[in-house]
């Protein structure tokens, strides 16, 4: 079981879950295949995120970095100098042969410098595979409260202006030695929408106490079915009210 | 000796050349087309969310079809960023089986079609689509495999897929240019369950498995292996005739060994080469099973849980396929997404998938 450590980076109008970068590492040298790991979702305590949100997240972000492992990896190359060392011996042990009229020991000599040493030398440089699985595969999501990110958090909160707020952020992170959150606001600050962060950088999460609810899969978006009573709009979530529904003309006809 | 219609192997064919690539990709001749387009489909929205602050997302759902012995083909066009040739894609798709043609209603009598698309809202702010990820090996065109990255479009999605109790779930990716198969089309995962002590020791002795004689790399020697260790398996055979499907369309039915010589009109799909790349394979939980399909093997109950295919085959039984792009040229990703598809949806209305 490895341990894997995500970040919650606060900015304005919600989270950007990243990856820290010791985590990349070590989940670059992990296969995938079989792999075990317990993400520990570092977040400040304000509840923002949810957390079926930050799982979701955490284990999209431990996936990513699984897949684009690079284990150390030894692969055969045939070397100028090696094969012509090698060349040279089998020659040699070719001329033994013959020359040994059967005399057993040169004849022996011959043999091992003709086919069994470069055999050996072949079979050398082959890398072992590698040993398979012993764990249960499995991605884990733990919450952890930062006190770091908390203090980030205050910091977006406070300042009305995005890039206000992301470069007070940035001092902030680079005080308390959080290289991500700090090379993040930087991204931010030359272009302050998460719309153009790289897959790399993180998932952006909404904040909870803002996020638009989904429509999700309901009757209600089918034009067919009939209004129901607990559609009636007294009815309907305060959150919802917010969300600004297009308004149909009603001097168009209908199709 | 004349044979019934029915008795006729299927084909589909859905090519998009390049001006008709032009014509989906222009937002206002498309929202023309789409009025007609959408005709014969029953609609519903499934959800609406963001991918990032003002980038407004709507995840629909297309039905057609009736459903025959074929079953429920899900198709899931909602990766975590809207590709271009993703949404490209799932309008071609639209449109080709809105098109009246007797193959289509022989295959619609036969499976259900469910096409779940992606695409940005008119007024939205779009994110910038890049590569899902630029590792040089096989296991960067696996991150773009995964399920929506929006938790709330995930949640739409599987309980979309629930209710639907599909028979074959599909997912398309755009998995950008990788450096290791960018040369070629694309290929297609499909999970599969052998249960965890012999996945762990066949993905560890793979490679040994893939040497002929004096320890060379050898494709052939590899694909006859996996063909006489795994006869038995019921995949094996769909595999192979998704392969024969994938890599040459209508143009060959009969399955090939291995790809000696990519002929005209073949698709090239992605096969190992080298031993390297079969060691990237095995630390990724791939199997070669037939040239452009691998068996997803990364968890022993049967493959990623994190891509739409995973789940599919965990929760719901169904048959899985993750179908990834990987060429250079994105029509030439947008043509493997419309020809996996093509293949699965032959597979399934034929019976390979049952």
């Amino acid at each position: 079981m490895r341990g894997a450590t995500c970040l919650g980076i606060p900015v304005v109008d919600g989270t950007v879950l990243t990856t820290t970068y010791a985590t990349r590492r070590l989940l670059g040298a992990t296969p995938f295949a079989g792999a075990a790991v317990t993400v520990h979702a570092a977040v400040a305590a304000d509840g923002l995120v949810t957390s079926d949100d930050l799982d979701h997240a955490c284990r999209l972000q431990a996936r990513r970095f699984l897949l684009q492992s690079h284990p150390p990896t030894r692969t055969w190359r045939p070397r100028p100098a090696g094969l012509l060392w090698s060349a040279s011996g089998m020659l040699l042990g070719l001329a033994l042969v013959i020359a040994s009229l059967g005399f057993w020991l040169p004849s022996l000599a011959g043999v091992w410098l003709l086919a069994l040493r470069p055999w050996m030398l072949v079979r050398a440089d082959r890398p072992l595979p590698p040993p398979p699985p012993t764990e249960t595969p499995s991605l884990t999501v733990r919450r952890v409260t930062h006190q770091g990110i908390a203090s980030l958090r205050e910091v977006i909160a406070r300042n009305l202006e995005d890039n206000l707020a992301y470069a007070e952020a940035y001092e902030v992170s680079t005080r308390l030695g959080i290289r991500e959150a700090a090379d993040l606001y930087t991204r931010l600050l030359q272009d302050p929408r998460p719309a153009a962060l790289g897959p790399d950088e993180g998932v952006w999460l909404p904040d909870a106490t803002r996020q638009r609810e989904a429509l999700t899969a309901d009757p209600l978006l089918d034009e067919e079915v009939p209004a129901r009573p607990e559609d009636d709009p007294d009815t309907i979530k305060p959150e919802i009210l917010d969300a600004d529904f297009d308004v149909p003309d009603e001097s168009e006809p209908d199709e | 000796m004349m044979r019934a219609v029915t008795d006729k192997p299927l084909t589909l064919r859905i090519p998009l050349h390049a001006d008709a690539y032009a014509v989906l990709a222009n937002e206002t001749r498309w929202r023309g087309e789409f009025a007609t387009v959408r005709l014969p489909y029953e609609t519903r929205v499934l959800a609406e969310s963001q991918l990032a602050p003002g980038a407004w997302v709507r995840l629909t759902a297309f039905t057609i079809g009736s459903g025959g012995e074929g079953g429920v083909i899900w198709i899931d066009l909602a990766s975590p960023r809207p590709a271009p040739t993703e949404i490209i894609a799932g309008r071609a798709l639209l449109r080709a089986f809105a098109a009246d043609s007797s193959e289509r209603r022989r295959i619609l009598s036969r499976v259900l079609l469910h096409f779940v698309l992606l695409e940005y809202t008119e007024d939205a702010e779009r994110t910038t689509w890049r590569a899902p990820a630029l590792g040089d090996d096989i296991g960067g065109a696996l991150v773009g495999g995964s399920i929506s990255s929006s938790p709330t479009l995930w949640r739409a999605l599987r309980s979309d897929m629930e209710q639907s109790r599909p028979s074959v779930v599909v997912g398309l990716r755009d998995a950008g240019g990788v450096p290791l198969a960018g040369r070629h089309d694309g290929l297609v995962t499909m999970p599969v369950a052998l249960g965890g002590l012999k996945t762990g020791h066949l993905l560890a002795s793979l490679e040994s498995r893939w040497r002929g004689s004096l320890g060379r790399f050898s494709t052939l020697r590899g694909y006859r292996w996996f063909a006489d260790h795994f006869a038995a398996t019921p995949e094996l055979s769909t595999s192979r005739f998704l392969s024969s499907l994938l890599r040459f369309g209508e143009y060959r039915t009969r399955h090939r060994e291995v790809p000696d010589r990519l002929a005209e009109l073949e698709l090239p799909v992605y096969y190992p080469s080298t031993s390297s790349e079969l060691r990237s394979l095995a630390s990724a939980g791939l199997l070669p099973a037939a040239p452009g399909v691998f068996w997803d093997v990364s968890r022993p109950y049967g493959g990623d849980p994190l891509t739409a295919a995973g789940h599919a085959h965990r929760h719901l039984g169904a048959f899985g396929l993750t179908a990834l792009a990987t060429a250079d040229d994105p029509t030439r990703r947008t043509n493997f997404l419309l020809a996996a598809t093509a293949a699965a949806i032959v597979a399934a209305a034929s019976g390979e998938m049952a």
